[in-house]
């Protein structure tokens, strides 16, 4: 099956060079970097990686076809393809440090690839109230009281399931 | 037409007063036997509301009795104001206890009217702000400086109203230590209501005016300069990295209240409001050092905005 974006239940808005991308089903937001939404752009479901990956480059990004697999597959983890992307064997054969160097060399792993955050709900996007010292019943609040940081429930980051660090 | 006004619901032999009003084009109601709570009650409500005779789309039920199976009071609860001369403090007396629900549910009941009057205001500015289909709520404390708005999102506890209060002190336009409001435009509008400080222990809450810090408050709405996402660390250094848009634009969105409700709404609006900003990011240590940093950041970007 060759890849093809998912459309529907998305919201979708260009900031500057980036893409937002509402999940209205899961509440995830995520901002696609300039590369990773070049590549979901083009996934019409007719071309193969290695054609997207050219369609890409004639844009103007620098990208090869290990990258694209790295973001085609990011991408389907993300749901914002209609199905995940298997990589073949070979998809990726370069090591860990020649990754690291061309992720670098396309601007960065924010510039490639997309950071998410799981929209927050109301009553945990708003000041707290008093914490009430063991008296008075739970309110609403505290059951969607959870680790507030101010980035939202969950936040995609850290090791390899990250892709964008945006802290 | 009268803010209060007697209804019919009578419970324990008690005449229920209701209040009906509307801020931001969203309606509340709220049902008390206890008349003597309503001024409290009217001063937690958000900034701008008015009496309103339309049929209310939540509401609130505070009942008051003589505490029988009310919990004890484990701490002092106060709550205060200050004034640019003296500060006031209060507390309610422990003999009485206070309930308060929304919709069936019980959000708390205490001997304590300042916990409720808080929960109460926390409870109706966030149902305001969630329904509200005309403005974009995001979490955060909003201040002006020469024309444009600087923005410190961020929840409860990461020093919000402090950094605001310090810049008040140092000059700025005051708008919001709550809530910066967004119009489609993606300008922000004064969400004038008193900052709410921590004093000392939790459980002292104040209520200051911009006035107290020598500040005067915002009157128009003002396009967007700075976002700051910041939060209190002991010990850190403002070593601030810059965000991209779409990382400005990730940060309000995880503290934007009706963000689940209206998404197509929020992300146009954002996208709107982050089209010429500046938006840093970094720990910070103490909130006094922090004015000339924010304002020599957002003039040097201004000027390279006119430059550019």
């Amino acid at each position: 099956m060759l890849p093809l974006a998912r459309k529907e239940g998305l919201h979708v808005e260009e900031v500057s060079d980036e893409l937002m991308v509402y999940d209205v089903a899961r509440h995830k937001a995520h901002c696609l970097g300039p590369t990773a939404g070049s590549v979901w752009r083009n996934c019409n479901g007719r071309m193969t990686a290695e054609e997207i990956s050219a369609r890409v480059r004639e844009e103007g990004t620098k990208i090869d076809e290990e990258m694209t697999w790295m973001i085609l597959h990011r991408l389907g983890k993300l749901d914002l393809l209609h199905e995940k992307v298997a990589l073949p064997k070979n998809a990726i054969c370069s090591s860990r440090r020649d990754l690291m160097r061309k992720v670098l060399g396309a601007g960065g792993v924010c510039f490639l690839l997309a950071t998410t955050i799981l929209a927050p709900t109301a009553a945990r996007a708003k000041s707290d109230g008093p914490r009430r010292g063991g008296h008075g019943h739970a309110s609403r609040h505290d059951h969607d009281r959870g680790r507030g940081h101010g980035w939202g429930d969950e936040h995609d980051r850290g090791g390899r399931r990250q892709d964008g660090d945006n802290r | 037409m009268p803010l209060v006004s007697f209804g019919s619901e009578f419970k324990n032999g008690s005449p229920q007063l209701t209040i009906c009003f509307s801020a931001f084009g969203i309606s509340v109601g709220i049902r008390t036997n206890a008349p003597e709570t309503v001024p409290f009650l009217i001063e937690q409500l958000p900034p701008g509301s008015k009496p309103t005779s339309a049929a209310p789309g939540r509401v609130y039920t505070l009942r008051v009795d003589d505490g029988g199976s009310c919990p004890p009071r484990k701490r002092s609860t106060f709550r205060g104001v200050v004034l640019p001369s003296h500060l006031l403090l209060f507390e309610n007396p422990p003999e009485r206890c206070f309930e308060l629900c929304v919709e069936g549910v019980t959000l708390a009941r205490t001997r304590s009217l300042a916990e409720i009057l808080e929960i109460f205001e926390s409870d109706v500015q966030a149902h305001v702000a969630e329904m509200c289909d005309e403005r974009l709520f995001v979490h955060a404390g909003v201040v002006g400086w020469k024309g444009r708005a600087i923005l410190i999102p961020g929840r409860s506890g990461s020093g919000k109203t402090t950094l605001v209060a310090s810049l008040l002190r140092a000059g700025a336009t005051y708008y919001s230590d709550e809530y910066a409001v967004l119009d489609y435009q993606g300008r922000v509008h004064p969400y004038a209501r008193a900052l709410s400080l921590r004093a000392g222990q939790e459980s002292i809450r104040m209520n200051a005016w911009p006035e107290a810090f020598g500040a005067v408050p915002g009157t128009e709405p003002l396009p967007l300069g700075l976002i700051i996402v910041t939060r209190y660390r002991t010990g850190a250094h403002w070593n601030p990295r810059v965000l991209s848009p779409g990382g400005a634009v990730l940060a309000l969105i995880a503290n934007t209240v009706g963000i689940r409700r209206q998404p197509a709404f929020a992300l146009a609006t954002l996208q709107r409001a982050v089209s010429s900003v500046l938006t840093l990011e970094s720990d910070r240590s103490e909130a006094d050092r922090m004015p000339p940093l924010v304002f020599s950041q957002l003039e040097a970007h201004m000027a390279s905005s006119v430059g550019g």
